[in-house]
């Protein structure tokens, strides 16, 4: 490819070009390289944030518009669970509820969030059929959209962290800094998981409930109701070989004012290199099909 | 005729070469991963899956070139392949052969109220519209008052948008979808504002609209649209160009053909 030729998803945002500008070119079929056109859909989607910004808000708003309390229906449900569950719990695990309930709080806030973001990422693209049919969008950025709802919606649960921070000021530490580079790893973990399981989902229709399937395993074999110092050693493995665990801990450990364990950031950047690896790949091979199988 | 503007592009343009889009249809065998696992564990022997894979051509062998200026009208039998031009157009469906190569900024007007949401107001739409038809935030704030006039909602705008009229929804979407610069623009029937006090204005800003696009497609069934706004007509028929040209020809060809086959 020359340099004056640019991949065709940039075909509309151009619209803001200078008038004088050289025009762009657009190629595709036989003359367009796959690998070529789908990072210009990367960098187009990371471009144009505003759009999947104001999209997922939409979203947000849309699902809340006329319920009084909005999304704080699904914080007072986590406040409830957290409550019982973390009683009942931290019996039968014999746990100091003191310390158990703002750890089990934690988890569930940080595996709502996962679990949400898996789930809805299986209808990113045939939730967006419309707009994809339309043309002239990036096919990621509906995959950004679902994250960012996501975010939105369950960054609410975080309430029920602040009452336990009034119950318990000692939770409240320096360690919390370290949520910023615990949230942004897990968002750029998000993507090419949801990317992933969005492209296999729109392909294969009898996937998603596979994936919740899935996703109910995961949660029992990831530390979130137990402490994985509760498992015997010789079961150690079944959290220490799961990236899920860091995942969850790189998120959770601040919000309770402890670092997480050592490996965490390594385990998280090497995942994040080898799932975005693959979802590269697969997008590459994919992205012009994705249209065709709505 | 409508005359297009001179544009500072005049380097728009579209072109087709053996363009063959063809269309999957998956059973729910098909989309199925057992199915497909199975077919890939036991080297494909299982089943119909893959080796009777049903297509369906939508566009065969389709070749032509479009240069700035041309109001190309595309008419033609329902599943002709019209909208499938315009999709492949806006770069929806990557060809399976050939190649379409576009220069220029293709906006779309295909669906006029796609993206807008009923529970949010009328500003919140125009700014999500604007969004999607590809405007920053800078050039939406630099539009929305002038796009608001346009509407003639006043203080409807701060509503939400299920509280309109159908014909004060349309008013909104035509207000927006106009306000673009496109180089190429693409409309699936002609686009117009229902009520009567609104038409003579989005006339003319449809006709502004139509003076700053470089190449237009525009499908249509009728044949007054095609006649009045088209330099070129292109007459689809299963999936190919069956004749390419000056309208008024174009027009006759595709008569003399219907009073054949239909008597």
């Amino acid at each position: 490819m020359t340099t004056g030729l640019v991949e065709h998803t940039s075909a509309q945002q151009q619209l803001r070009e200078p008038a004088d500008e050289s025009p762009i070119v657009v190629h595709f079929g036989a003359a367009s390289s796959k690998r070529d056109a789908t990072i210009k859909d990367v960098t187009d989607a990371l471009r144009r944030w505003h759009l999947w910004i104001s999209l997922g808000w939409l979203d947000v708003k849309q699902r809340y518009r006329r319920a009084v309390l909005g999304p704080f229906w699904i914080t007072i449900s986590m406040a409830i669970l957290v409550l019982t569950l973390g009683t009942v719990y931290a019996g039968l695990f014999k746990q100091d509820v003191h310390s158990f309930l703002p750890y089990l709080a934690g988890g569930f806030i940080v595996w709502n969030f996962c679990t949400g973001t898996i789930n809805e990422s299986a209808t990113a693209f045939s939730g967006a059929e419309g707009l994809i049919k339309q043309g002239g969008i990036p096919q990621l950025l509906h995959i950004l959209r679902t994250i960012f709802r996501n975010f939105i919606i369950n960054a609410h649960n975080v309430s029920v962290m602040v009452l336990l921070y009034i119950w318990q000021p000692s939770l409240l530490n320096w360690h919390l800094v370290l949520l910023i580079p615990g949230l942004a790893l897990m968002l750029i973990n998000f993507v090419w998981i949801s990317l992933i399981i969005g492209i296999l989902c729109t392909r294969f229709r009898d996937l998603p409930p596979i994936i919740g399937n899935l996703l109910q395993i995961l949660f029992f074999v990831t530390p979130v109701m137990y402490r994985p110092g509760t498992l015997p050693p010789r079961l150690s493995f079944i959290y220490q070989l799961n990236p899920f665990y860091y995942l969850i801990e790189a998120v959770r450990a601040p919000m309770l004012g402890q670092a997480p364990p050592a490996l965490t950031y390594p385990v998280l950047v090497l995942f994040a290199a080898a799932g975005s690896y693959l979802a590269f790949r697969l997008f590459a091979r994919t992205r012009h099909r994705i249209a065709y199988w709505l | 005729m409508l005359q297009p503007a001179t544009s500072r592009k005049s380097a728009t343009s579209v072109k087709f070469d053996h363009v063959m889009i063809e269309f999957p249809i998956y059973s729910a065998h098909g989309r199925s991963l057992k199915r497909s696992v199975l077919e890939y564990t036991t080297g494909g022997k299982i089943g119909v899956g893959t080796d009777h894979r049903v297509v369906v051509s939508a566009l065969n062998d389709v070749s032509f070139t479009a240069e700035h200026g041309e109001h190309i009208g595309l008419i033609g039998h329902n599943g002709a392949g019209k909208s499938t031009l315009l999709r492949a157009v806006a770069g929806v469906y990557e060809p399976m052969a050939g190649t379409i190569s576009v220069c220029g900024h293709v906006g779309s007007l295909i669906d006029l109220t796609l993206g807008m949401d009923m529970e949010a107001s009328g500003y919140e739409n125009i700014r999500i519209r604007c969004l999607l038809l590809g405007l920053t935030p800078q050039e939406i704030d630099a539009h929305i008052d002038d796009i608001a006039d346009v509407t003639e909602l006043g203080d409807f705008l701060a509503m939400p948008v299920r509280t309109y009229s159908s014909g004060m929804m349309l008013r909104l979407a035509f207000a927006i979808s106009t306000s673009i610069t496109p180089d190429i623009l693409l409309m699936d029937e002609w686009i117009g504002a229902g009520d009567a006090s609104f038409v003579k204005k989005a006339q003319a800003r449809l006709e502004s609209l139509l003076g700053r696009t470089g190449i237009l497609f525009i499908a249509s069934h009728s044949e007054e649209i095609i006649r009045d706004n088209c330099t070129r007509a292109m007459w689809f028929e299963k999936g190919g160009i069956r004749s390419d040209g000056n309208p008024d020809d174009v027009w006759r060809e595709y008569h003399s053909w219907s009073t054949r086959e239909h008597g």
